[in-house]
């Protein structure tokens, strides 16, 4: 018993920083309708400035840094600058970005929030030396004994903390004027419009409270939770979840829901050193909690949840097929033979990598382009396609183009099963499900020593007729026979997929997209139409799932890990998310791709990859939603003088 | 005799605690345009809701004979029972064509196979629908570029492809001028022609006058007169419902 | 009486259709003018562009003898102010919220209370909670609490029973007298939108087509019925 109340009192510190992180996403809900992915990078930020000034007394800004004095700074002066400069950074966001997006449709908001999640998170190992800082106490590291155990009086603090915060947030909605004009501008922003209201001042007010807000109770939390270059950014994760089962209307419901889940992941800790707890269970559960309760909110609160209602509306980008497929395929694959002829090594792999990426984001378009259906899970559909490959090519031995259908048909499965939240809900909450659904995927299943073999996940070559198709060939690191095996597989699906998004299929993806309802009226049964966009999406993801594992001979976590799944979606929403072409864009800029290769290896700036991408991503989002392929179409139409018919 | 092509008893919708359609019976025969009229807010587009099956209701719904009013909205237009929106909500990243070749009603798998072996569905005769209505010289153009009169038309020929008996047009002449609604108006009785039974809701009594066989009249949810145009238009009660108790000449 | 509010050749609609075509009309303080109309004919979309919600494809709007404003929270403070058919009362927020949303200093609630004494009782009420007639009752005092100078108010009787609409529109004539305020009024309970209008429009297939004081337009009643039933099969006095 007393080993419960310990590990619940544990499990505060980082139940505060859920709890206030859903606090903050529920409160900017309301006054913006944006629903904050970003808000754990700023808790991030947050934490560093403070590591930072403590360590060598020096602020670090997103560009440049000022010293303040030579040595450490104090803990509490240190801890108010922090919490200043991320509710500066928060208006930065408001200002720049989200202010610019306020009638985009929730796609763009969606990707901005999320490029400016990864965008923070990828700037703080390049802004901050993370080797060897750590984060010392701020609060009292005094203990207090209770029921036979020890309790440590700042997780209480924490958790009074986080209590009070998200009660200071509730009395300025419901208190204020201010805070009055914000609900009344969360009901109806064009009536709080003619009464005279500015809901982009107002807005502009909850990004910098939910910052200070969110930026303390982190910093705060910080020296019992570790300094982590990244982890930060995936609390935002229990607290989407915490917002959710709030209905996002609440701020105190989700506050407490955020305690609830830390003290839930805390306790999961202590069940799993328990005799009979099952070994397949002792790593991931904790991530995969906060994927189950958002779906049970979801699915339960589904149509209750709120949309946020907006002045206007901007359609989603519009949709264009190539005109003549066949000639651009011939066009395609000459230039896919000489690139491959023309390059060998790291350049080589970097050209299969493209192609085998631009299959990937093809499965984008195709579910999030042309079904309307935002999912940030296109990673671990193709992360279930190589790990179920190295099964069948290892354990089971299923020979090569076998081994691929097979591989793909179970990713297809879970893309059937992450989309069945979307019958329920759409928008930035089905982003939300499918974040969570590919973390709790990565953590419960890739990246759990149970499910791994001793010898990691090796995966054997592809042979066909006795070819021997592998890719690796003694010193040759990509072999043309791998390369022309991918050109060939991925050619035939994206010629597959052109047909079906020309035919029927495409035309009753475009009229779910574009009108549920009158797409119910003309017949077209909704729900399985949804359910066939993510089936199709996760094969197409399977299959590059299983050429990326078949190009790397082994996988871990880390190659299909979330931060590169977001790092696709960035590409394909940039290369153009509605047009097959933009896929084709995405791949080559895609992670490890061309450009990687051409950043990495001539340039040497591999490592600000994940910051252009991310950077990218906003500005594409904010200055033009169509993306690349659509952009440049764009001008080519408007330099195209208009047919005068007489 | 034939059990008529659209008939409701009873329907009754309720919006929380206020009834915004009450016990309406009401049928449609094959060659029939019945029309539904009342004052705004009496309670029309609410039973063509109902009927869909868009809101929950109580009450029968059938369709030439058949119970409809268990089904799911896309359910009950396989069924033969479509509908047109006030707001047109055409689909605007599809051409004229294919805004009438999704409708219809076939499974997301049968397109799939349909689309990779390059199979048209037999008895898609979208052209013949189209020419009907005068849409093939826009057909491949998408419908937000063309006239309001124009894209209210796409919307019945949408609404009529597949194997439709019965329409429900909402309000479809409303924003149309004059020459446009008479232009509609032949449209509607030529759909009507062909065996199918229209339902119209509408406020141009001009129109409603010069193309419905039998009117319905609705305020405040509840049906209060039905006959022929000039009956209904002649009723008093009818008169005020639509301007006020001292205006009726 | 100062010109309040001036539509020029407005022509105006949605994804670039017209749904109004060569609207002109004039409000002048403490005068109402009514537009009626059958549904479809384009009087929201008239009040949406007065309200520059809307903006013109054609012809102008102005408000106090200058052009609307970019921003409809600029035209809102100014004094231009619209009653939606939703009401646009926020119904999470109680009455005295809803009524000191927007509040300034020189504001006069209490005069506006006496308009609506019922109100008084229900201050500390959610709006959600309040009956249509007394929701559009706080509709009407919230938009004078900012001492509007151009009211535009659509469709108040919308889902009101008959009973509450007649107690209603005559504070629509008191606020217009004691406020000098000029009201732009839709309405489709025709006889008593005319009986406290000065003057009427009536609209058909987007575009005016009757015009007058509104006492001559009470008395040629067929003129108007016209409008709404096109030629009258109860009478034969089609024009010749």
């Amino acid at each position: 018993m007393d080993q419960v109340l310990l590990f619940i009192t544990l499990g505060f510190a980082g139940g505060a920083v859920y709890a206030v992180i859903a606090a903050s996403i529920v409160s900017l809900h309301a006054a913006t309708g944006v629903l904050n992915f970003a808000q754990g990078s700023l808790a991030l930020w947050g934490v560093w400035v403070v590591a930072e000034l403590r360590h060598s007394g020096t602020l670090v800004l997103p560009v440049g840094s000022i010293p303040l004095g030579s040595g450490p700074m104090a803990a509490w002066p240190a801890a108010g600058l922090g919490v200043l400069s991320v509710a500066a950074l928060a208006l930065a966001a408001h200002l720049l970005v989200f202010r610019p997006l306020r009638t985009a449709p929730p796609l763009a908001q969606v990707v901005a929030s999320v490029g400016l999640m990864l965008a923070i998170a990828s700037l703080v190992p390049l802004r901050f030396s993370t080797e060897g800082v750590l984060a010392p106490p701020i609060l009292t590291e005094r203990t207090l004994e209770a029921a036979g155990t020890v309790i440590n009086v700042s997780d209480l603090i924490l958790l009074a903390t986080a209590l009070t915060v998200a009660a200071a947030l509730s009395a300025y909605l419901r208190f204020t004027r201010w805070g009055v004009a914000t609900r009344a501008g969360a009901e109806d922003e064009l009536a709080a419009r003619l009464t005279g209201l500015s809901p982009d001042r107002l807005a502009a007010v909850m990004w910098l409270l939910t910052g200070a807000a969110t930026a303390l109770v982190a910093i705060l939390a910080a020296p019992t939770l570790g300094l982590d270059p990244i982890g930060y950014m995936f609390y935002v994760l229990p607290g989407l979840a915490a917002a959710l089962l709030a209905r996002l209307t609440s701020i105190m419901v989700a506050c407490l829901a955020g305690l609830a889940i830390g003290v839930l992941q805390s306790i999961l800790l202590l069940l799993s050193t328990f005799d009979g707890w099952p070994v397949w269970a002792q790593a991931g559960l904790g991530d995969a909690v906060p994927f189950v309760i958002v779906v049970v909110a979801l699915v339960i609160l589904g149509r209750r949840l709120p949309a946020r209602g907006a002045l206007g509306t901007v359609r989603m980008p519009a949709v264009a097929l190539p005109t003549r497929p066949w000639p651009t395929a011939g066009v395609l694959l000459a230039a896919a033979a000489l690139a491959i002829g023309l390059t060998s090594g790291s350049w080589r792999f970097g050209v299969v990598t493209s192609i085998i990426m631009a299959l990937i984001a093809l499965s984008l378009v195709v579910l999030t382009g042309y079904l309307g259906q935002i999912s940030l899970a296109s990673m671990a559909f193709a992360g279930t396609g190589g790990f179920i490959l190295s099964r069948a090519t290892m354990a089971w031995n299923v020979p090569f183009p076998l081994s691929v259908l097979l591989s793909a048909g179970v990713a297809t499965l879970v893309g059937v099963l992450v989309g069945l939240p979307a019958l329920r809900v759409r928008g930035a909450q089905l982003a939300v499900v499918t974040l969570a659904g590919a973390v709790a995927v990565q953590q419960a299943a890739f990246a759990n020593p149970a499910l791994t073999p001793f010898e990691g996940n090796l995966i054997d070559g592809p042979t066909l007729f006795g070819w021997d198709l592998a890719v690796r060939d003694g010193t040759d690191l990509t072999t043309s026979a791998f390369a022309a095996t991918v050109v060939v597989i991925v050619g035939v699906l994206a010629m597959a997929v052109v047909r079906l998004l020309a035919g029927f299929t495409g035309q009753s993806f475009l009229a779910v997209r574009s009108n549920e309802r009158a797409a119910a009226s003309v017949g077209i049964d909704v729900a399985r139409v949804k359910l066939a966009g993510f089936a199709l999406s996760a094969f197409l993801a399977g299959v590059g799932g299983c050429l990326i594992g078949y190009s790397r001979s082994q996988l871990s976590v880390e190659s299909f890990n979330v931060i590169v799944g977001l790092s696709v979606l960035c590409m394909a929403y940039v290369g153009g998310i509605t047009r097959v072409s933009g896929a084709l864009i995405a791949g080559l800029i895609a992670p490890l791709g061309v450009l990687y290769t051409l950043l990495n290896t001539t340039l040497g700036l591999g490592h600000y990859y994940t910051l252009i991408a991310a950077c990218a991503l906003v500005l594409t989002a904010v200055l033009n939603p169509v993306g690349i392929a659509g952009g440049t179409s764009g001008l080519l139409h408007r330099r195209t003088p208009r047919k005068v018919v007489l | 005799m034939n059990p008529p092509l659209l008939a409701t008893e009873g329907l009754t919708v309720h919006y929380g605690g206020v009834r915004a359609n009450t016990d309406i019976d009401l049928h449609a025969g094959a060659g029939e345009v019945v029309g539904l009229i009342g004052p705004n807010g009496a309670g029309k587009t609410t039973f063509v809701d109902a009927v869909t099956g868009f809101t929950p209701s109580h009450g029968t719904v059938s369709v030439a004979g058949r119970r409809v009013d268990r089904l799911a909205p896309h359910q009950r237009r396989r069924a033969g029972l479509a509908r047109t929106w006030q707001a047109g909500e055409l689909f605007t990243d599809l051409t004229v064509r294919q805004n009438v070749a999704v409708a219809g009603g076939r499974g997301p798998l049968r397109n799939l196979c349909n689309d990779l072996i390059g199979r048209a569905e037999p008895g898609d005769d979208v052209d013949a629908v189209l020419e009907t209505f005068g849409l093939l010289p826009v057909a491949d153009r998408r419908p937000g570029k063309l006239s309001l009169g124009r894209q209210k038309i796409v919307g019945v020929a949408r609404a009529l492809a597949g194997a439709t008996r019965v329409i429900l047009l909402d309000e479809p002449a409303a924003g149309l001028d004059t020459d446009e609604s008479a232009e509609f108006g032949t449209h509607v009785r030529a759909v009507a022609e062909t065996g199918r039974a229209v339902l119209l809701i509408d406020h141009d009594m001009t129109l409603v006058a010069a193309i419905c066989d039998r009117v319905y009249v609705l305020d405040y949810g509840a049906v209060i007169a039905s006959g022929t145009p000039g009956e209904v238009l002649a009723d008093p009660a009818v008169r005020t419902a639509y301007l006020g108790s001292e205006l009726v000449p | 009486m100062t010109e309040m509010l001036r539509l020029d050749a407005v022509t105006a609609g949605y994804a670039g259709i017209p749904a109004v075509r060569d609207i002109g009309l004039s409000v002048a303080s403490g005068e109402i003018v009514a537009m009626l109309g059958p549904n479809g004919a384009g009087k929201t979309t008239t009040l949406r562009t007065a309200a520059g919600i809307l903006t013109p494809m054609t012809g102008t709007v102005s408000a106090f003898g200058r052009p609307l404003r970019r921003r409809l929270e600029q035209n809102a403070r100014a004094g231009l102010v619209l009653v939606p058919d939703t009401r646009g009362v926020f119904h999470s927020l109680t009455v005295r919220e809803n009524l000191t949303l927007a509040r300034r200093r020189n504001d006069n609630l209490d005069e506006v209370l006496d308009l609506f004494p019922a109100l008084r009782e229900l201050m500390g009420r959610r709006c959600g909670r309040l009956s249509g007639g007394e929701q559009q009752m706080l509709a009407l005092a919230k938009a004078l609490v900012h001492r509007p100078r151009v009211l535009l108010i659509d469709e108040m009787s919308m889902g009101l029973a008959p009973v509450a609409v007649q107690a209603l529109l005559p504070s629509i004539r008191a606020l217009a007298d004691r406020f000098s305020v000029g009201v732009l009024l839709v309405e489709q309970h025709i006889d008593l939108a005319l009986s406290i209008a000065d003057r009427a429009v009536v609209l058909h297939h987007g575009r005016i087509v009757l015009t007058g004081p509104a006492a001559e337009l009470r008395a040629d009643r067929n003129a108007v019925a016209e409008a709404y039933f096109g030629a009258s099969p109860t009478h034969d006095s089609s024009p010749a």
